[in-house]
């Protein structure tokens, strides 16, 4: 199980980099995506996973034996956020850039 | 400086006596022809030289493309990853890569994200289609947050997913429908393709080293804490409002700001026109629905927010939920609609960002007024007449400002680019 979530933070860096080696606006849009999903679950990760150990506590006392860690949650919650402000913000360059120069390669003009 | 200069003068005189031993110097006579000046010649030589490798190195580096410049920063980010294993590698060995048991659907799920994954690199010049793709990925990213135990992310990614979907939809009406297709430069491609499957096996490996270690946590003091100090059950969000409020608030803060340069940007912009194929602009079954699903939306938000310091819930994910039936209304009925019954104030959240962020500083200045530091909280049960004992935190009047600034953001963000379609879509 753990080695499946291995897997998927591997293929989103390595499919996100390349989207954003493409270098164009897009592409490099969907790249970021990709990455920020790859990071956040690394990020997550950290926590060392665990199945049906919601940190929702109900007294009595809560360890992490018991619990998820909640720190590397409280951390990606707040990431996903970030990241879609910089999507839109990447967004929001792309549209300028594009008209500005008529081609949506990040160098601003197309590839030799 | 005077102790540069005494370690230049000793160090020659020690050169030319240690030299003086084995050749007589004095005798030298024949130079080879550009010295003429003798040591002066060599030295502006060397440094003609240098100069002129230092320009050839920074002239083969700055190119001026940032593809180039973005392939270097991975190859470095690899390398500075790898380096440290080099040296021995990490104290205990690494567990073996093992299929442990894994529930079908785990499986499952994990494949279609793995599939959309991939398959969104192979189809990224199709954009409508690579973005679907994307968002498949993206759900299945959820579902491993529902799955290990982390609800409140779950909600968080599930609601952004659908925000960012539609605001990339959005765009990429004034964006080329497909990429072009890139030239033939098979070195280049290769060069990109090895650093992008480096940079995922390096990570890879660094998780798998990663989660076959024991871990360190200092969340048990979150976890035993969060009821006694912080007053709220959902330890998640008592982290986010309370034990780290200052990281939030810099956080919400950087919201705000994408927000406001996001509008900056956009708001004097005129897209070059694109041929937009005619068809029904607002269709009457959408803005119905729309209609109908406003109140519950703003009710079940503003259930999240309350619920959120004892529940899955909270300031980002309430604030997404109210954005998105906002959202909703806003495609269903064109921004001029909303802006006629939004009291002549035109369609501009704006300032939700500003009150957002004024209550979420407020309350961490008021903990100054009872001799606290900064964003400190604390919580009550005042009994209430016909209601009873009602949990109330001082946190939940941050997390009310974090509201704000979600909703206001989101808003601001998503009707910046809507804006664009004005001309084609919302006149009437």
């Amino acid at each position: 199980m753990l080695l499946l979530l291995t897997l998927a933070i591997g293929t989103l860096t390595a499919c996100g980099i390349w989207l954003l080696l493409r270098a164009r606006s897009f592409d490099a849009i969907l790249g970021l995506t990709l990455l920020s999903y790859a990071v956040n679950l690394f990020i997550f990760a950290a926590g060392r996973p665990r199945v049906d150990a919601e940190p929702i506590l109900s007294g009595g006392s809560a360890t992490l034996v018991t619990m998820a860690d909640p720190l590397p949650q409280a951390l990606v919650l707040t990431a996903i956020v970030i990241a879609f402000s910089m999507t839109a913000l990447l967004l929001a360059i792309a549209l300028r850039a594009n008209a500005a120069s008529g081609s949506d390669h990040v160098d601003s003009k197309e590839p030799r | 400086m005077a102790k540069d200069r005494g370690i230049a003068v000793a160090g020659g005189v020690l050169l030319y006596f240690g030299l003086q031993r084995f050749v007589n110097l004095h005798r030298i006579v024949r130079l080879p022809g550009w010295v003429r000046h003798g040591g002066r010649d060599v030295f502006m030589a060397l440094q003609t030289g240098g100069v002129h490798a230092a320009q050839a190195l920074t002239a083969s580096l700055e190119t001026g493309s940032l593809q180039r410049y973005l392939s270097l920063l991975v190859a470095m980010a690899v390398c500075a990853g790898v380096l440290p294993f080099l040296g021995g590698g990490p104290a205990t060995p690494m567990a073996p890569f093992l299929l442990d048991e894994a529930a079908p659907g785990v499986v499952v799920v994990a494949g279609v994200g793995l599939l959309a994954t991939v398959a969104t690199v192979l189809a990224h010049r199709q954009r409508l289609l690579a973005l679907v793709l994307v968002g498949a990925a993206g759900l299945a990213v959820c579902l491993a947050f529902v799955w290990f135990s982390a609800p409140d992310l779950a909600l968080t990614q599930l609601l952004v997913e659908m925000v960012t979907v539609v605001l990339i939809l959005l765009a990429l009406r004034w964006l080329p429908a497909e990429s072009a297709p890139e030239p033939r430069r098979p070195l280049r491609t290769a060069v990109h393709l090895a650093l992008a499957l480096a940079a995922g096996l390096g990570i890879a490996t660094l998780t798998w080293a990663m989660l076959s270690r024991p871990s360190v946590s200092i969340s048990n003091f979150f976890l035993a804490n969060a009821l006694p100090l912080g007053g709220g059950s959902n330890a998640v969000n008592v982290i986010i409002v309370d034990f780290r409020g200052f990281d939030t608030l810099g956080e919400v803060t950087v919201f705000a700001i994408a927000a406001v340069v996001m509008h900056a940007l956009l708001a004097g912009f005129e897209p070059p026109q694109r041929v937009v194929p005619p068809g029904e602009r607002h269709p009457l079954m959408l803005q119905l629905s729309a209609r109908l699903v406003l109140p519950f939306a703003a009710l079940i938000s503003i259930y999240l927010l309350l619920r959120g310091h004892n529940l899955p819930g909270g300031g980002f994910i309430a604030g997404l939920v109210l954005a998105i039936a906002l959202l909703l209304m806003q495609l269903a009925h064109g921004p001029h609609w909303m802006a006629a019954r939004e009291g002549g104030r035109g369609n501009d959240y704006r300032g939700w960002l500003g009150w957002g962020l004024m209550i979420a500083a407020a309350t961490g200045v008021a903990s100054w007024a009872l001799g606290s530091p900064f964003l400190t909280s604390t919580y009550d049960y005042p009994w209430l007449p016909g209601v009873g004992g009602v949990p109330l935190a001082s946190a939940a009047a941050f997390d009310l400002g974090v509201y704000l600034v979600v909703v206001g953001g989101t808003m601001v963000m998503l009707l910046s680019i809507a804006r664009l379609s004005r001309g084609v879509a919302g006149a009437r």
